[in-house]
């Protein structure tokens, strides 16, 4: 039977390879794969296993592939232990086992006269969207969340991954019915050159971030009274960011924002004589020459106190309360904070914050059970 | 390869010989399995030509698609194809229309054929099999080929990467004038990944055997791939922006040393390449310097800008400011490579330095690097404690260290490369020959 023969034949959904042979070789594969997972210290991971376990259902069926799939992460999480929690762990099982059973209903639901493209292409989508959705769900059970409000963004966010790892199922599918398991070393070979991709962007992005937090850390130790700060404001801001259900490049511009408000004050240059002070007087003129803090710097104008009112946008109006009322929140808890910080950050920006905006921000902080200053 | 430097005589020799190679050996190959037009093969050449267009680079390196393409054309239907799609790739409409020169366009258009031939007779001569047969027919590999595929498939991809690997690195040494460890450090941590790319073309020789159709399954994994990448460049690109942006910032709380980490890093990237460090080594050396104060950032102002002398608790507290840069930087895991440097940076190398009197044999290259670059800015720039000093008699400061405070050879090789130093040859001259660089006169507490 030629390929295309093949893969327009209409027999469904008798497993393409029910050897024990090959449900080993899989499940090596996806364990390779699981191993590799990237766990970033903030709660960040990037996995590509997913490809697999959507391609399993149709390769070996679906009871051998919840045992490949669970298996896999169930022993790289044993492997890789100290490096992921358990909570990390019970997410991926949960979330794998609730996508591998949608996928497995929708392979059981298509007719069986469906070509059999028809479940290469439809069984790996469905898992990995449904792993997405479930994985989604079970964070914004924990963290209390709105899920409908976290739904729309990760799903532009991961949508490019997602449909890089249903190619790379389709294709397993494809070249499998030929090659049987020696097709899983070229496709764990593409994934695991998207894995990389990943972890050389991740890790970049995580000693950038580290990096400013201990040049902030560096400075502010200067004064006792207000060490930690600036990254007690960025974890308050990133929850309220998260809470109020913001895409993750707005909870990441928030968090930087909240990391750098004080940066002026930060680098203030004492008065000495003969020399004058060339320091720039705000935070934003700081970060302005840095290309990568861009959209960043029209937030942190906001909270200088220093923005243009015609400019100044809905997402920078809430970006900049949302670090205020953060900011506000930790000089609210400590006197010594309060009495070494430069006023209210909030009194700055509420000029610029319509009222809508601003009950959305103290709202989503009350939710999460801070003890939020008067909010003018 | 991207390099705008007019070609030496040198590399146009290299050029020639590499050019010749590739058309003896690309003829030959050709005359193994001679080129059939297929769809197959219209849609890969497509592909190629749009890879190339849209190729990224990685400083001096230019990364695409055209490799797994090639290999997947060699694979698919023989040495000729996989030589036209090398071919291809090198009609990159970007590098002419930045006016690349033509030796370089040139140079990698030879390199790639020659890669690409010694790859596919490499596949041919360990048993591998075109998937494309002398009747036109495609016949996509099968369990039956396997293991024995497999031989071929690696040897082919080594062999490829190999070449291009070794060819580049030669034509970018000879360019630029460096040495060829240098040029070739980048390419070495890019090997894993052309052999995942090189798997990747085997994949794609497969699919496009079994249904051409199948081929825009791996738009979304490349491009995903390839723009994270480009994402991780950008970064990478603006770290040392932004730090070099906040490290001057908070610098600026102090008048004296405003803009010293950075003339620092400048130095140090100069030494570090007068020294032979390779790339990674010399970037990794910008970064420590950019960050070796960074424990002072913890110092209080009052006792960084006390114009008179510091009591010795005073002292004390300065001189713990390397262990605490080292210790906050040692808090990022990427950056724990650098730890050392910052930390070490004020050892002398008698080993009577702060703060842990190590001497130079115990510390590393690149403290004793920050040693000299760190003194040399610190003398030549005004201190509440004292006004700058001439560039000559800063020299002549670092001369009468040489051996005690500061490791010799690295004090040669400043005042060799002159950096920045218009007046250097003179000082050297007036203070002291070459040769003679044992004084034991303390130069400066540095930065």
């Amino acid at each position: 039977m030629s390929a295309q023969t093949f893969l327009t034949s209409m027999s469904l959904p008798s497993p393409l390879d029910f050897t024990l042979l090959g449900s080993f070789w899989l499940l090596m594969a996806a364990m390779l794969l699981d191993l590799f997972d990237i766990t970033l210290p903030r709660g960040d991971s990037v996995g590509v296993a997913g490809a697999l376990a959507g391609a399993a259902i149709v390769v070996v069926g679906p009871t051998r592939a919840i045992a490949i799939a669970l298996v896999s992460a169930g022993a790289a999480h044993a492997m890789r232990r100290g490096v992921e929690s358990p909570a990390r762990l019970v997410t991926v099982l949960v979330s794998r086992g609730v996508a591998l059973a949608c996928a497995a209903g929708v392979l059981i639901a298509l007719p069986s006269s469906s070509p059999r493209l028809l479940s290469f292409t439809v069984v790996p989508g469905v898992f990995l969207v449904a792993e997405l959705m479930s994985a989604q769900l079970i964070v914004a059970g924990l963290k209390q969340r709105p899920f409908a409000r976290l739904i729309p963004g990760n799903l532009r966010a991961q949508g490019p991954a997602i449909a890089a790892q249903w190619s790379a199922a389709v294709l397993l599918l494809i070249t499998y019915a030929e090659m049987r398991s020696w097709s899983l070393i070229p496709v764990v070979a593409l994934l695991l050159l998207m894995r990389q991709s990943y972890a050389l962007f991740l890790d970049i992005r995580e000693t950038y971030r580290a990096t400013v937090e201990v040049l902030v850390e560096a400075a502010e130790s200067q004064d006792v009274r207000r060490a930690g700060h600036a990254e007690r404001t960025a974890i308050t801001a990133r929850s309220i960011a998260m809470h109020i259900g913001l895409a993750a490049p707005a909870v990441e511009r928030i968090s930087y924002a909240a990391l750098l408000h004080d940066l002026a004050e930060l680098s203030e240059v004492a008065a000495t004589e003969g020399m004058a002070p060339s320091r720039p007087v705000r935070s934003a003129d700081i970060v302005g020459g840095v290309e990568f803090f861009r959209s960043v710097e029209p937030i942190l104008r906001v909270c200088d106190g220093d923005a243009d009112g015609a400019t100044v946008g809905g997402q920078v109006a809430l970006a900049a309360m949302i670090v205020a009322l953060a900011s506000d929140i930790d000089c609210e808890s400590s006197a010594m904070v309060r009495a070494s910080h430069h006023g209210s950050t909030m009194e700055r920006v509420a000029p610029w914050v319509p009222a809508s905006l601003k009950a959305r921000a103290a709202g989503a902080a009350i939710e999460l059970g801070y003890s939020i200053p008067a909010v003018s | 390869m991207d390099e705008s430097a007019r070609a030496s005589r040198p590399f146009l020799l290299y050029l020639f010989v590499v050019g010749g190679a590739a058309f003896v050996v690309g003829a030959y190959a050709w005359g193994v399995q001679p080129l059939r037009l297929s769809p197959q093969f219209v849609l890969l050449a497509i592909a190629v030509i749009l890879s190339e267009n849209y190729a990224f680079s990685i400083e001096p390196y230019s990364v695409s698609f055209s490799f797994p393409l090639s290999m997947a054309g060699t694979v698919l239907a023989g040495p000729a194809a996989g030589c036209v799609i090398a071919t291809l790739s090198a009609t990159n409409l970007r590098e002419i229309r930045e006016k690349k020169p033509i030796t370089s366009i040139g140079f990698n258009l030879a390199q790639l054929v020659l890669s690409t031939a010694v790859a596919a007779l490499t596949y041919a001569s360990l048993g591998g099999r075109f998937l494309q047969t002398a009747d036109g027919a495609f016949h996509s590999w099968v369990s039956a080929d396997f293991p024995r595929t497999l031989l071929p498939m690696a040897g082919a991809a080594v062999i490829c990467v190999a070449a291009n690997m070794l060819l580049t690195a030669g034509g970018v040494a000879l360019l630029t004038r460096s040495s060829i460890r240098s040029t070739s450090g980048t390419m070495v941590a890019l090997l894993p990944t052309q052999l995942a790319l090189a798997f990747v073309g085997y994949l794609i020789a497969e699919t496009l055997a079994i249904s051409a159709l199948a081929l825009p399954l791996f738009v979304a994994p490349l491009v995903v791939a390839r723009q994270l990448y480009m994402r991780y460049a950008g970064l990478k690109t603006a770290f040392v922006d932004t730090v070099r942006s906040l490290v001057g910032a908070l610098e600026a709380k102090d008048p004296y040393t405003r803009g010293h980490s950075e003339r620092v890093s400048e130095y140090a990237a100069i030494l570090g390449g007068a020294l032979g460090l390779s790339q990674r080594e010399i970037e990794r050396l910008q970064y420590a310097a950019l960050l070796h104060d960074m424990g002072k950032l913890s110092v209080s102002n009052s006792i960084l800008m006390k114009p008179g002398r510091l009591s010795s608790d005073e002292m004390a507290l300065i001189k713990q400011h390397p262990g605490r840069g080292g210790e906050m930087i040692g808090r990022v895991p990427p950056l724990r490579d650098l730890v050392d440097a910052v930390a070490q940076h004020h050892e002398w190398y008698d080993g009577s330095g702060y703060p842990s009197g190590i001497p130079g044999s115990e510390t590393s290259i690149a403290a004793r690097i920050l040693g000299v670059a760190d003194s040399f800015d610190a003398m030549t720039t005004t201190r509440a404690y004292r006004p700058a000093l001439s560039r000559p008699d800063a020299i002549a400061e670092l001369i009468r260290g040489a051996g005690t405070q500061f490791d010799p050879e690295v004090v040669r090789v400043f005042i060799d490369v002159r950096v920045g130093l218009p007046n250097a040859e003179e000082a050297v001259c007036a203070v002291a020959p070459r040769g003679s660089m044992a004084e034991s006169q303390p130069a400066s507490l540095g930065g």
